[in-house]
């Protein structure tokens, strides 16, 4: 016997539960993404002469800021999910 | 950089997001009936009344009982002359959890008290809202009269239960009435009324048994 542990409570523990798992994917993936941004150095860090090229540092800059706007949309949706924690 | 890489290589993050849109959308979808996702102002007073009746909870599970009453009647004083009638049911919560608390302590005549209580304020309310914490008192009096040898009240009890919300279709208050239903059932069987108790048990196979 309990206060009230009806079945509509237990449904929103459980919408609950979920929401923080999916805050929680959300926020490794913006991570990931963000990581991701780097990935391009690494591939044009290799030209001919060994050396990163005006052009190519160019490229990254623009590579890292799409990445991290991604990045940062997933971090704002993971917080989103978190408000609707009941 | 392969070109078709390249192009993977920026398509998925807005890939990702997009699903991960999506997908949280149909999570938002999924919430349980009766909550908004952004809540009116009532429901934000409900929600503000909500966490001092869940950490009277959590003190009455950690044994600090006193508190915890002390906390219920905090949220009663405060909220109950607001006149916001959707303060009603966190106030009746409030009640309800103290005459839970009061039975724990073997103050079961106070509890049987705080229980009427709540059938009497809001015991006509057709909000459904109300109408679980009303059978949560009657259920919970039903119990604590059983704890004290008062079996006849019990079934009476249980008996109205059964007459209030038998016909309700609101999950929370079946199982409230499934619970009343086996409860009497141990009743009548601690009375050696083993044929009758039977039939009750039956009585809730029939009606609940195909419940998913």
């Amino acid at each position: 016997m309990s206060g009230l542990r009806t079945s509509a409570e237990r449904a929103i523990l459980i919408y609950n539960e979920r929401t923080k798992l999916i805050a929680n994917a959300y926020d490794r993936a913006s991570t990931v993404i963000g990581a991701g941004s780097f990935l391009p150095l690494i591939n044009l860090s290799k030209p001919s002469d060994g050396t990163i090229t005006a052009p190519a540092i160019f490229q990254f800059a623009l590579s890292a800021l799409f990445f991290a706007f991604f990045a940062g949309v997933l971090h704002l949706l993971a917080r989103r999910a978190l408000r609707g924690l009941r | 950089m392969d070109p078709l890489l390249l192009l993977a290589y920026f398509t998925l993050p807005a890939a990702i997001t997009l699903i991960a849109f999506a997908a949280l959308k149909l999570h938002e979808r999924s919430a349980p009936p009766g909550e908004d996702v952004s809540p009116s102002e009532s429901e934000q007073h409900e929600q503000v009344v909500k966490a001092p009746i869940n950490n009277g909870a959590r003190l009455g599970t950690l044994n600090h009982s006193e508190d915890a009453i002390a906390v219920y009647d905090d949220v009663v004083a405060r909220y109950d002359t607001a006149g916001d009638p959707g303060l009603r049911e966190p106030v009746a919560r409030a009640l309800v959890n103290k005459g839970y608390t009061l039975s724990m302590l073997n103050r079961n005549a106070e509890a049987i008290a705080v229980y009427d209580e709540v059938v009497a304020r809001f015991g006509t309310a057709g909000d459904p809202g109300l109408r679980r914490p009303v059978a949560t008192a009657l259920v919970n009096k039903g119990f604590t009269l059983g704890t004290l040898n008062r079996s006849a009240e019990a079934i009476a009890v249980y008996d109205e239960v059964v007459a209030r919300f038998g016909t309700a279709g609101d999950p929370g208050l079946r199982e409230l009435v499934a619970r009343a239903l086996a409860d009497k059932g141990f009743t009548l069987g601690t009375l050696n009324r083993s044929a009758e108790a039977i039939a009750v048990y039956d009585e809730v196979v029939a009606h609940f048994g195909a419940t998913g």
